[in-house]
């Protein structure tokens, strides 16, 4: 089995964003992984984020959407993965999500069972782009 | 790399309705929103749960500066009950979602750890908050479904009434319906009539009334008694809410903004669909 890529979960929301470690703990224990729950921190912390690194972000931080810091991140880097996740995403919002450059762009599942298919789905998206030898792209 | 959305809550797909773009303006004035025996206040407690949207068309004194006048005033009943409905779909989702896998990550570690909850108190209350959330998501997800066809785009819409009324029994004196055109998107009526109809064919009684087309059809059960499906929704939220009350409320409000009206009268139905002038706006007709 491949090695989990290193993941930095991105939300404003700790108790989401510590639920979200939780289950990936569940799914991934030996990925690691990072929780930049401060927003005056955020670009810094994903400019020095790992190489291949999926990144789960918050569709809104501080009341401030996040799809120009997707955009400009996955053209810096095309090397990362960015899933968008969100409490309430409209279509037209997972649209954007994936024109800014995200493999996904989804609503935050309500139950624990659907937060682990979700992620276990990501995690598996990710380990097959990464046998194929290919970054980013879409899946959404 | 910098941050430069726009801000969360105003954002170009969900921004509320500014004051120039009301829907009074686009709104039919000649739809006789009262019928006359409530006027004249024969059923008064029917129209008193109307009232609140009857209100949202209240007209707004703009200013004259531009940047005030792209501004909603804090007291525009619209604006104020659009951004509000937009604030509780979607905030109230975020505390919604950490209870309810709070409640999960608990029984999981109760698993875990061997301790049997079986019919014990911290089973009851484990289920209890379970059915709480289910319920809570549900009702926000109502709307959330609203506060969308409310802010969403609307793209204009231009096509022949046959679209909307092809598979149905058609009742009419008018001659040449189905190349009438009008100007809501037959999509939405059409969905609008599969719910009534539960996915057969509704008998529709259309007649060509003061510019618009009126498709009369019976109310199903789920807003017998006068009441529009968009009231019938927003009255009881634990009664309409991921019914077939919800879709039709949904379907209501965006015929209400393409300039059509949903009005509930008696065990009826009426769907009153607008005209498309001969020089109309410009649309797609195919």
């Amino acid at each position: 089995m491949m090695k989990p890529p290193p993941i930095m979960i991105v939300d404003d929301d700790v108790d989401h964003a510590v639920i979200a470690r939780t289950v990936l703990a569940m799914l991934a224990p030996s990925a690691a992984v990072e929780v930049v729950t401060d927003v005056r921190r955020v670009e810094e912390r994903l400019r020095a984020v790992e190489q291949g690194a999926l990144i789960l972000i918050d569709r809104v931080l501080d009341m401030v959407e996040s799809f120009a810091v997707v955009a400009s991140l996955t053209d810096e880097r095309p090397d990362v993965r960015v899933v968008i996740l969100s409490a309430a995403m409209s279509p037209e919002d997972a649209r954007r999500g994936c024109e800014a450059g995200a493999m996904l762009a989804v609503q935050k599942p309500g139950g624990l069972a659907a937060w682990k298919v979700l992620l276990g789905d990501i995690l598996r998206q990710v380990a097959e782009s990464d046998r194929s030898g290919s970054a980013g792209g879409a899946v959404a | 790399m910098s941050a430069r959305g726009g801000r969360g809550h105003h954002a170009e797909e969900s921004r509320p309705p500014r004051a120039d773009d009301s829907r009074t303006a686009r709104r039919p004035e000649q739809i006789p929103r009262v019928p006359p025996d409530v006027e004249a206040g024969a059923r008064p407690y029917r129209w008193a749960t109307v009232a609140p949207a009857r209100e949202w068309r209240v007209t707004v004194p703009v200013p004259n500066s531009p940047r005030l006048a792209a501004e909603p005033a804090a007291t525009d009943p619209q604006a104020f009950s659009e951004s509000l409905l937009y604030s509780v779909s979607h905030d109230l989702r975020s505390p919604l979602l950490t209870m309810s896998l709070s409640t999960d990550l608990i029984e999981d570690a109760l698993r875990a750890s061997g301790t049997e909850t079986g019919d014990t108190s911290v089973s009851v209350a484990l289920d209890a908050l379970r059915h709480g959330a289910r319920d809570m998501e549900r009702m926000l997800q109502g709307l959330a479904l609203l506060s969308r066809a409310y802010n969403g785009a609307v793209e204009p819409a231009r096509a022949p009434l046959r679209l909307v009324l092809a598979g149905h029994l058609v009742i009419s004196d008018a001659s040449d319906l189905n190349e009438t055109l009008i100007t809501v998107d037959p999509i939405v009526v059409r969905e609008l009539l599969d719910v009534v109809a539960s996915d057969g064919a509704a008998e529709l009684h259309v007649r060509i009334e003061e510019g618009f087309a009126l498709v009369e059809v019976a109310a199903p059960r789920q807003v017998e008694g006068g009441v529009t499906p968009l009231m019938a929704l927003v009255s009881s939220l634990t009664y309409g809410a991921g019914t077939a009350v919800e879709t039709l409320a949904v379907r209501q409000v965006l015929i209400e903004r393409h300039g059509g009206r949903v009005c509930a009268e008696g065990g009826r139905l009426e769907i009153w669909l607008p005209l498309a002038d001969s020089a109309g706006p410009a649309g797609d007709a195919s």
